[in-house]
């Protein structure tokens, strides 16, 4: 039945219909630069027509529902270009701090210290008897080990930060997986596909998944209706519909993964720290002890793809072992102990392919239940390629890779440097002889068994790899006369039958007892915490000459400095007490040692074109000098942050690429939205001109009856 | 395409940005005028930067070195100078004393200049710079010569006896023996003058076992057991074949240290004997890397010239020159190991020897790798007598012949004239000539080494000024090129600042 009433209905439909369109339309202008706010519209649809005469006659225009313009496919593609922009992004502004750290461009750094360094030995060489030289030399050292550990330390403090952040926004990802969740449920019970969209639900979880993927790379899948699935790209479930899992940032630990058939029944334990996870995959079966059937295990420091190689470049291949017996493999102590306890023998042989992995830094771990945990901190293997199966994307990589891969480098490349300085210095040094000779002398390196061989990686000596078969001469004095105290007074030491040091069977006690049995006479040797100790008998000084086992430099005897590594480095405490001690000189073939002698100083100050081998844990051994070794150093900062700059820019620029492709879709447009609004003001206005024209029709025919 | 009004932005700001930071880039390189800023700007740059920065730095030291080196080196060669000059007028006094027409008086006046002559030569010898004594050796810091007594006899009766004399005379002292006989057997009668012969004092050595001393006046002369002398005929006139005297006369002793010997001791089992011979700058650590037996055996052998820190590695001695004996070549010299009475012939690897030269040579290092010596061994120069290392007793100093011995002719000549004795000033007269060429030639050598010094210095100036150079073409800034792209930078930046402003101010709502 068609009629007035009928176009007063269409009239109310088409100013409804109108008013709505505005009122989105104005919701659009309002939101013009709300992030995250997609564009709506509202759908207009035909209402059913009637059958009638002169045929069918349409009812008006229906509001169907509120659309929502966005491009899934987009979105999908720009949270992962997205991902890789923060992960680089976060890189690349860390990196700029280390940038600046090793830039001497405008300033004086390490390079100029270096370069003074030698310098310094040289003008030693020039006035070996002039004590201003001496001081200048130490002084300028001094700025050199200043330069050396505030470079360190400053680095150490930048992980510290980025630890701190790290740690923040695994807090905050815990808690965008937990909003998601609860949106999830709101769309559950509002979302009613075609009639009642939750456009703003959804735009609200599309904002928290873009937040998510600048801290961490995801994949999500939508199956509608608040059935949405996020994980890791490495498919760490994170949240599925109402369901959250939980992110961790933890301290060091360790975990084994035993092989089917492996009896054994212990775990590994360490001491120490580094910046690169260390993995053990057993290649000879065997027991836990400290005998040479103890079964051995090659070393990985990214994850197996690589693994350690020694001095020689074979691989490394370290021995299990109990408490009482670690091992020294990198920056840390290794052993194995029972399930409970560390000092406790653990049961069952190793056997072959048996893995064991120390994480010994904070790293992150995906939680699937409150009881297992899955290790997920970024590792990149020695090619550079990331490792898939753990977070690849997003800031929290991007502090990771920061942390570990960068500053973790440079600091062991740093640390290179340091020990090479240290050693070459020392290994010369400690033959040299200054301008007093010694009374007593005590080590500075000590063992952590006094009883393991001096060149065992169980001895815990600093410099042991570096320890040579040979021998040590010592020359012994008449205190009063300043002569040697006999013709015979001095030689090399007595291992037994004129044996020399043998760096793979002799100990320090048997260095000890070597220098006691033959040279008792003039020197007393004892071991103090580890250290050994001279000490000259009444009447009687010495001092040191050749040394081709490199004992005196490897236990800190007439050593110019200590120390094992760029933030332990000082120089030793003699040589800062009393500046006669700086060895510039040596014990002649007269047995004398003469104020005008500058062998050993020139010998040092050559050392700045001795091209050494500097092995560090995370890199192949490499041949250089020590000061092209630091330029390199910087060389590679540079490269880094130049690298980290380059691939920030290119995700940034694509990710900005598919972000305007979205907002060629969900964004608004005023021009577009001014002209829909005087559009549909029209229509208001037409619709509003049916009603008056219904209205004056029905007045019409009510006049009729009068 | 659709433009979203927040997309029209942010193109607007990013291209802003953009171009703001070109250009502040670009005032950077302009503020510092360097092409290279920090690492990440060229980071292969940079390490050639840090390269070439340690060489120049280096450069400058080697200058520095240099500067002492020819402080050291001058000082020597104008000390020498001047001592071949006091050796002209003493050469003068010589001649004058050597003829016969110069009387007692005359040669005792001029022996007068020649002693204070010689103690000039001794403060000559004791030349120094920066406070350290150049002609000492590596005992730079102790006086290189010191004034002695030293004696001289006319019939060799103390040829190839050890002798030593203590205390000092103003004057030589002239002594002749009033018996036959054989110290430390004979009771020898003897008499002494103080005065150059004018008046004689007696004395008597007693018939006792061993070394005696004479005691004549503050001087203490010790002869050893078994010399021989002969008594003088007071009826003779002079002292040719008559009898046995003796002149106590000035010479200087050396305290310095000297290059003569190298000590080789044995590390490890081996009871090998050995010896080292050839001229080695510094000490050298031999290694046998194969065991073997001495004879026609080939011998595996390492060497290293920094105490083991570093071995040359794989040489090998082909051992069938000798069946008791094997020579190693090493850097300066060779090591021979030979077998000796009980010493067994086996050669262990692992065995280790040191060849530790006496070492007297203070070198510097003037350019890379290069090291000239600025110090000499005074005794090697100036003669004179030595107390070697680990003996008690001086002797001529070795290695210098004693025709060339300066303070030793010089000290003889003083003696002869003294005691008004021309025969004596002839024959030192004689040895004078050899001994200015000997001066003359150690002059000519640290000439030499000057001459050295000046070509190192100039080529040192050369590399500073190449390094300097590539340096620069590394690290600066093209200033042209700089102000081109930083005038195109300006315009690029106006001109997005132009287009974006135009643009960001249009919209419907104006014509509305």
């Amino acid at each position: 039945m068609s009629g007035l009433s009928t176009l007063l209905g269409i009239s109310r439909g088409a100013l409804f219909a109108s008013q709505a369109s505005i009122e989105v339309i104005g919701n659009n202008i309002a939101n013009v630069n709300t992030p995250g706010y997609s564009r709506q519209a509202v759908q207009l649809e035909e209402a059913l027509a009637i059958d009638y005469s002169p045929g069918q006659l349409g009812t008006g225009v229906k509001a169907v529902q509120v659309l929502r313009y966005f491009d899934e496919f987009v979105e999908a593609q720009y949270v992962d270009k997205y991902s890789q922009q923060t992960r680089w992004d976060a890189t690349y502004q860390n990196l700029r701090a280390v940038d600046s750290l090793f830039n001497e461009s405008t300033v004086d750094g390490l390079n100029a210290a270096l370069s003074q360094y030698w310098a310094d030995w040289q003008e030693l060489a020039d006035h070996p008897s002039l004590i201003a030289a001496r001081e200048a030399l130490v002084g300028n050292t001094q700025n050199l080990l200043n330069s050396l550990h505030t470079v360190e330390q400053d680095l150490r403090n930048m992980q510290d930060q980025v630890d701190d952040f790290i740690g923040q926004e695994v807090e905050e990802v815990n808690g965008i997986l937990q909003q998601i969740a609860d949106i999830n449920l709101q769309i559950q019970t509002h979302d009613v596909p075609g009639q009642n969209n939750a456009n703003e639900l959804l735009d609200r979880r599309a904002a928290l998944v873009r937040k998510l993927s600048g801290m961490i790379d995801v994949d999500y899948v939508d199956n509608g209706g608040g059935n949405f699935q996020i994980m890791t790209k490495a498919g760490h479930s994170l949240v599925d519909g109402t369901n959250v899992y939980r992110l961790s940032f933890e301290n060091a630990q360790s975990f084994q993964a035993l092989t089917t058939g492996s009896g054994f029944d212990g775990d590994i334990y360490f001491s120490g720290t580094d910046d690169f996870e260390y993995t053990f995959e057993v290649v000879s079966s065997g027991q836990v002890s400290n005998a040479g059937s103890a079964a051995m295990m090659r070393v990985s420091l990214d994850g197996g793809k690589t693994w350690l190689t020694d001095d020689d470049g074979n691989e490394l291949h370290v021995a299990a072992r109990p408490e009482d017996g670690k091992v020294t493999v990198g920056d840390l102590e290794v052993w194995f102990g029972s399930t409970d306890s560390m000092t406790g023998t653990p049961s069952g042989d190793l056997e072959v392919g048996d893995t064991f992995t120390i994480v010994p830094k904070k790293g992150l771990y995906w939680h699937q239940t409150t009881s297992s945990k899955v290790n997920i901190t970024p590792q990149v293997s020695a090619n550079g390629s990331d490792n898939e199966r753990r977070l690849t994307g997003g800031s929290i990589a991007g502090y990771f890779q920061f942390r570990d891969q960068h500053v973790g480098r440079y600091l062991d490349k740093l640390d290179g440097f340091a020990k090479a300085l240290i050693w070459e210095t020392n290994r010369l040094q400690s033959q040299g002889a200054g301008l007093q000779k010694f009374d007593t002398v005590t080590g500075t390196y000590s063992v952590d068994s006094t009883t393991a061989a001096l060149g065992s990686e169980t001895s815990g000596l600093s410099f042991a790899d570096n320890l040579q078969d040979g021998n040590m001469m010592l020359y012994f004095y008449d205190e009063a006369s300043g002569e040697l105290a006999s013709s015979a007074s001095f030689g090399p030491l007595d291992f037994g039958g004129g044996a020399n040091f043998d760096a793979s069977v002799h100990s320090l006690e048997d260095v000890r007892d070597a220098i006691n049995s033959t040279w008792g006479t003039y020197v007393t040797a004892d071991i103090v915490s580890g250290k050994m100790r001279l000490t000259a008998k009444e009447g009687y000084e010495f001092a040191f000459g050749t040394d081709t086992a490199g004992l005196a430099a490897a236990l800190g005897v007439n050593t110019f400095f200590e120390g094992d590594g760029a933030a332990s480095i000082e120089m030793t405490a003699h040589i800062r007490s009393d500046l006669d001690f700086i060895a510039s000189g040596h014990v002649n073939g007269a047995g004398e040692i003469n104020s005008g002698d500058n062998t050993a100083a020139l010998s040092i100050a050559k050392l700045k074109d001795k091209v050494v081998t500097i092995n560090v844990n995370s890199e192949n051994p490499v041949n250089q000098t020590i000061g092209d070794y630091y330029n390199g150093l910087v060389s590679g900062v540079g490269a880094d942050t130049s690298t980290a700059k380059f691939n920030f820019e290119y995700n940034e620029a694509l990710a900005l690429d598919l972000d305007t492709r979205q907002q060629e879709t969900a964004g608004v447009n005023l021009d577009e939205e001014m002209g829909n609004l005087i559009k549909f003001q029209h229509a208001y206005t037409a619709a509003a001109k049916l009603v008056s024209t219904a209205d004056s029709m029905m007045q019409t025919l009510l006049g009729m009856k009068n | 395409m659709r433009i979203s009004h927040q997309t029209r932005f942010t193109y607007f700001i990013g291209n802003m940005n953009n171009s703001l930071a070109e250009l502040m880039e670009l005032n950077i390189q302009a503020s510092t005028h360097k092409r290279i800023n920090r690492p990440s700007d060229d980071p292969v740059g940079t390490a050639r930067v840090l390269g070439h920065r340690s060489t120049i730095a280096d450069l400058k030291q080697y200058k520095e070195n240099l500067s002492t080196a020819k402080g050291w080196l001058g000082q020597a060669d104008s000390t020498l100078t001047q001592v071949n000059t006091i050796l002209t007028r003493i050469r003068g006094l010589a001649e004058q004393a050597a003829t016969g027409t110069m009387s007692a008086d005359n040669r005792e006046q001029a022996s007068m200049e020649v002693r204070q002559l010689y103690e000039e030569l001794i403060v000559m010898a004791n030349a120094k710079y920066e406070d350290q004594y150049i002609f000492a050796g590596h005992k730079t810091g102790e006086q290189a010569f010191e004034k002695a007594l030293w004696l001289m006899d006319n019939d060799g009766s103390t040829d190839g006896t050890a002798y030593t004399i203590t205390g000092d005379a103003e004057k030589t002292v002239v002594l002749r023996f009033l018996s036959d006989g054989v110290v430390g057997t004979d009771a020898l009668d003897y008499e002494y003058s103080l005065d150059g012969g004018s008046t004689f004092i007696s004395g008597t050595v007693p018939a006792a076992a061993g070394d005696q001393t004479l005691d004549m006046g503050g001087v203490q002369l010790t002869l050893e057991a078994g010399t021989t002398v002969t008594a003088y005929d007071a009826n003779v006139e002079g002292d040719t074949d008559n009898g046995t005297w003796m002149w106590i006369r000035p010479t200087a002793i050396y305290k310095g240290d000297d290059t003569d010997a190298i000590s080789v001791d044995a590390m490890g089992p081996s009871t090998l004997s050995n010896a080292a011979s050839g001229i080695f700058s510094k000490d050298v650590t031999v290694r046998i890397d194969s065991d073997t037996t001495l004879g026609g055996n080939p011998v595996e052998y390492s060497y290293s010239t920094d105490g083991g820190a570093t071995w040359v590695e794989g040489l090998e001695a082909d051992g069938s020159s000798s069946a008791t004996e094997l020579t190693l070549v090493v850097p300066g010299g060779t090591l021979t190991l030979y077998e000796t009475g009980t010493s067994g012939d086996a050669l262990n690897a692992g065995d280790q020897w040191i060849i530790r030269p006496r070492m007297a040579d203070v070198q510097m290092e003037i350019s890379p790798g290069e090291n000239i010596t600025v110090n000499s061994v005074g005794k090697d120069v100036f003669g004179g007598i030595y107390v070697r290392p680990g003996e008690t007793r001086a002797v001529l100093a070795p290695g210098v012949p004693v025709s060339e011995n300066m303070f030793d002719t010089v000290g003889r000549l003083i003696g002869f004239m003294e005691t008004n004795n021309q025969d004596g000033c002839q024959q030192a007269l004689a040895d004078l000539t050899p001994i200015s060429e000997r001066i003359m030639n150690n002059a000519a050598r640290i000439g030499a080494a000057e001459n050295r010094l000046d070509v190192a210095s100039g080529v040192l100036d050369t590399l500073r000024a190449n390094e300097e150079e590539r340096l620069s073409s590394v690290e600066d800034a093209d200033v042209t090129e700089l102000m081109t792209k930083l005038a195109n930078q300006q315009i690029i930046y106006e001109t997005v600042l132009r287009s974006s402003s135009m643009v960001m101010r249009m919209s419907l709502v104006n014509y509305m």
